[in-house]
């Protein structure tokens, strides 16, 4: 499906939450990135329906999904899309069943609807807790809920909202894996809202980078990790070296101990190293910046070092711009 | 399309409109429009008479005076129910919070049943009391007893919430224990503290029950008990009651506006992460004594003595003769539950009045809870402050409102003098109650809950049905629960508004003391506080459970 926004934004008050945006989604999976506060979900709420927009059009492939001068505003629960809450959502007093039944009343038949639902919660490993109410199941196993209520009423479109930002490091990581496989096998396409780089890198095909109710900029994980758009990018994804305060950077990793070809020298001095598990952090001086480059040891404090910087790889914000 | 949009919010408004808004409008109305021109003449002419100036005082004074002698009896109790062993000792708070929903005309009756000459004190004691009860003190300690629990309980909730790793922060940065306190505990909790001092405040000016009952007695009168008069002896004057009704409401609404400068200048978020630190108490032999001493004293004197009196007096046979078994009969019970009995019949008008009432106003703020939600949207903030107007407002000034309302020449209809007169009077004054236990059974829901049911729900319907109603279904039915014991002995109200020859429980209580067979009375007294304190308790039974299933 083809999602294109036409000069959506949201004020309230006098705040503009999101500036006029225009953007087409056609990637399976998509991150919406940015700090909190850049409103990145009340995108996602204009998305869904759940956020009037102040202005505006929406369209799910050729159908108006809203249209401000047109008066169209499909409501949520007729736009054939699912979401998943950071705070699960979950009904309290209706049994897991229950909660993923709820989303297939009036529109599947009572007889099919114990199939779709058993088929959903087999989908997330929860099949033997179907008679549990979600306060009695831990958080991860509540958001495994959430997922299957979204994927019961097998729609076109799921919104995920900030939904591993309440559970643990080590859960978060195992369930990203499963929401990509699971979306993927119903066929849906996802878009998730996050703050969290290594997620949004981890999880999508393309994503969308925003700073105070701003896109600014789009495009795949790679291209905005190599090619960021501005410093602000710059610093949110991946570690920045600066060549010139905010006009040309490198990353960590195309900066060497040896020459390579295409090097060049750049001298300095080391500031501290820290320990990353599978590698160390050095931090040095150089030209009056803070760089940072990998290594397998830590290296002296205030030891003079020379690196080789891979020319081809110094990126240059100021061209982008002209 | 947007007339739909905005259609529940239209309903809403109109329905508030007529029933909260348009009496206070002509309050306002009737004090300043003569014959259609503006004129301060009633309002003036009120102000020059001397004896009001003296109610003011009255008023005010006695407003000053409940504030101190509360705060002396429920600051050492929230103390101790958060300091000493008695802090696990919950079902304590259900016993407080039943000299509150005592009626305050049963209180006071009962203490004057206790102290009046040849009453149960000096039966029991055999001497005169060594000091005259009958005074304004006397009066100051029977509304402080009956004020106290509503400060003790705000004060008890700050006291907790303190708690915790303010607490702990507080033991690790702080020195001297009885400095801690003036340093961190105190500031914090000043601002819970004004803010309930203020609402005791406005309590006393607006309360009827004691000055009608007590302070009648001692030549007391305060504004509520000038308005009555006005409106219930001849010669009536309307504009004179208009004008005191706009005066105790303006005092009423800038101590409102002093208490919400306070709060959003010195509330502090005072929610420390994790609360509780459940440290094991080990208290002193002295601390254990006087800490039980001082609760039972309290529940004594607050529950205990009029409790004692009503049920006495509902069960002799001759008042006046010593209290002993052979004077003891339940006649009065067995006349009160005698169908076609005058007692009888105004029993079964409080609960029929009462059953309406709170169930429209169950509706009503049902409705208006699930649209004011958070409060964030102008109308939602509206909507809200007016729900809960009447909890700002005494109940006198909106009953004054409602008659000369209802009254107004120009309605096409009028509910005046029948039946739905007491009804809709009940809606107005107590229908903060149901907005309220909705609205906080509402926040105890993750607010995604509402997105949820946009995004997966078929219909409103289906919200309605399996959501809405089961999650908050418990809320719902503990305010009405409320509204329907408040509604069922309300006196203010039911003594200006109720058709002629139609009583209620609560005229009926009022009329038997004041001029006919108190122990009748009392025996209504009874059954009144029975049903109170049984609904107390299954309101707390209900509210745990809600807690604990969510």
């Amino acid at each position: 499906m083809i999602i294109r926004l036409k000069g959506i934004e949201k004020i309230y008050g006098n705040i503009q939450a999101v500036k006029p945006i225009d953007l087409t989604i056609e990637d399976t999976f998509v991150t919406i990135l940015g700090q909190s506060g850049c409103g990145k979900t009340t995108l996602l709420k204009m998305l869904a329906g759940l956020t009037e927009p102040t202005a505006g059009d929406i369209f799910f492939d050729d159908k108006t999904i809203f249209s401000k001068s047109k008066k169209i505003n499909v409501k949520p629960n007729k736009r054939q899309i699912a979401m998943v809450f950071q705070d699960f959502g979950l009904w309290p007093h209706m049994t897991v069943f229950e909660n993923v039944a709820f989303g297939l009343r009036g529109k599947v038949p009572k007889s099919e609807r114990a199939d779709i639902v058993h088929d959903a919660l087999l989908k997330v490993k929860l099949d033997a807790k179907a008679a549990m109410k979600p306060g009695e199941l831990s958080g991860g196993q509540q958001q495994r809920v959430a997922l299957a209520r979204a994927i019961a009423i097998s729609p076109k479109l799921i919104l995920f909202d900030e939904a591993l930002s309440a559970l643990d490091a080590i859960l978060r990581e195992q369930m990203r894996e499963e929401i990509l496989a699971i979306v993927q096998s119903i066929g849906a396409q996802a878009i998730f809202v996050t703050h969290d780089q290594t997620e949004a890198m981890a999880m999508s095909d393309s994503m969308i980078v925003m700073d105070t109710g701003e896109v600014v900029q789009t495009g795949s994980p790679e291209e905005i990790y190599h090619t960021p758009a501005n410093p602000f990018v710059a610093n949110f994804i991946g570690k920045t070296n600066w060549v010139e305060d905010k006009e040309k950077m490198i990353r960590p990793e195309n900066v060497h101990l040896y020459p390579h070809t295409n090097t060049t020298l750049r001298s300095g001095v080391v500031k501290k190293s820290t320990y990353e598990g599978d590698r160390y952090v050095i931090f040095v001086e150089t030209n009056g910046q803070l760089w940072k480059f990998y290594d397998h040891h830590p290296h002296e404090q205030g030891a003079k070092i020379k690196l080789y910087v891979e020319e081809n790889n110094i990126h240059s914000l100021r061209k982008q711009e002209a | 399309m947007i007339l739909r949009r905005h259609a529940p919010f239209t309903a809403l408004f109109i329905i508030l409109t007529i029933l909260a808004v348009a009496p206070l409008i002509a309050v306002l109305g009737y004090t300043f429009f003569e014959n259609g021109t503006l004129s301060f003449d009633s309002l003036l002419s009120v102000l020059q008479n001397n004896s009001i100036v003296q109610t003011m005082k009255n008023s005010l004074l006695l407003g000053v005076y409940v504030i101190a002698l509360t705060t002396c009896i429920a600051l050492p109790l929230a103390i101790i129910r958060t300091k000493t062993f008695l802090v696990k000792n919950e079902w304590l708070d259900i016993i407080f919070i039943i000299p509150f929903m005592t009626p305050p005309y049963i209180g006071s009756m009962g203490w004057i049943l206790f102290m009046q000459h040849n009453g149960y004190y000096e039966q029991i004691f055999t001497t005169e009391a060594p000091f005259t009860f009958f005074s304004v003190a006397g009066m100051v300690f029977i509304m402080s007893m009956h004020l106290y629990p509503f400060l003790y309980l705000m004060l008890k909730n700050a006291l907790m919430r303190i708690d915790g790793s303010f607490q702990d922060a507080t033991m690790i940065y702080g020195g001297n224990p009885v400095l801690n306190w003036i340093r961190v505990i105190l500031p914090l909790l000043i601002s819970s503290y004004v803010m309930a001092a203020l609402l005791v405040f406005i309590k006393t000016l607006a309360e009827f029950g004691t000055p009608a009952t007590f302070g009648k007695r001692i030549g007391y009168d305060v504004f509520t008990t000038e308005i009555h008069a006005y409106l219930s002896r001849w010669p009536i004057n309307i504009s004179a009651a208009t004008s005191l009704s706009l005066l105790l409401l303006s005092v009423c609404m800038v101590i409102w506006y002093i208490q919400n400068v306070i709060s959003r200048k010195y509330t502090f978020g005072t929610h420390s992460g994790k609360s509780m630190s459940s440290n094991q108490l080990k208290d002193s032999l002295l601390i254990r004594v006087f800490s039980s001493g001082y609760v039972l004293i309290i529940i004594g004197l607050s529950i205990g003595v009029p409790y004692f009196s009503i049920i006495a007096t509902s069960l002799l046979k001759v008042r006046g003769e010593p209290l002993s078994l052979s004077n003891v009969t339940l006649s009065h019970y067995a006349e009160l539950f005698t169908v076609g009995s005058s007692s009888f019949t105004a029993l079964m008008n409080s609960i029929n009045f009462a059953f309406v009432a709170s169930t429209i106003a169950a509706l009503i703020g049902f409705c208006a809870a699930l649209y004011i939600r958070d409060a964030k949207k102008k109308s939602q903030q509206f909507l809200d402050f007016t729900s809960l107007l009447s909890n700002i407002i005494p109940g006198i000034v909106f009953v004054v409102g409602l008659i000369l309302f209802w009254n107004a020449g120009w309605l096409p209809a009028t509910i005046y003098n029948t039946n739905w007169m007491p009804i809709v009077t009940y809606i107005v004054l107590f229908l903060p109650y149901s907005v309220q236990y909705t609205k906080s059974a509402l926040s105890q829901l993750h607010p995604s809950i509402h997105h949820s049911n946009a995004v997966f729900a078929h219909n409103y319907w289906m919200i309605l049905l399996k959501v809405w109603l089961p999650l908050l279904g418990q809320g719902i039915l503990a305010g009405w629960m409320m509204t329907f014991i408040i509604s069922m002995r309300e006196l203010v109200g039911s003594l200006l508004i109720l058709p002629p020859s139609v009583e209620t429980s609560a005229t009926f209580i009022y009329s038997q003391f004041e001029q006919g067979d108190v122990s009748k009375g009392m025996a209504m007294a009874v059954i009144t506080v029975l049903l109170t304190v049984i609904c107390i308790f299954l309101i707390e039974l209900l509210q745990r459970k809600a807690l604990h299933t969510n």
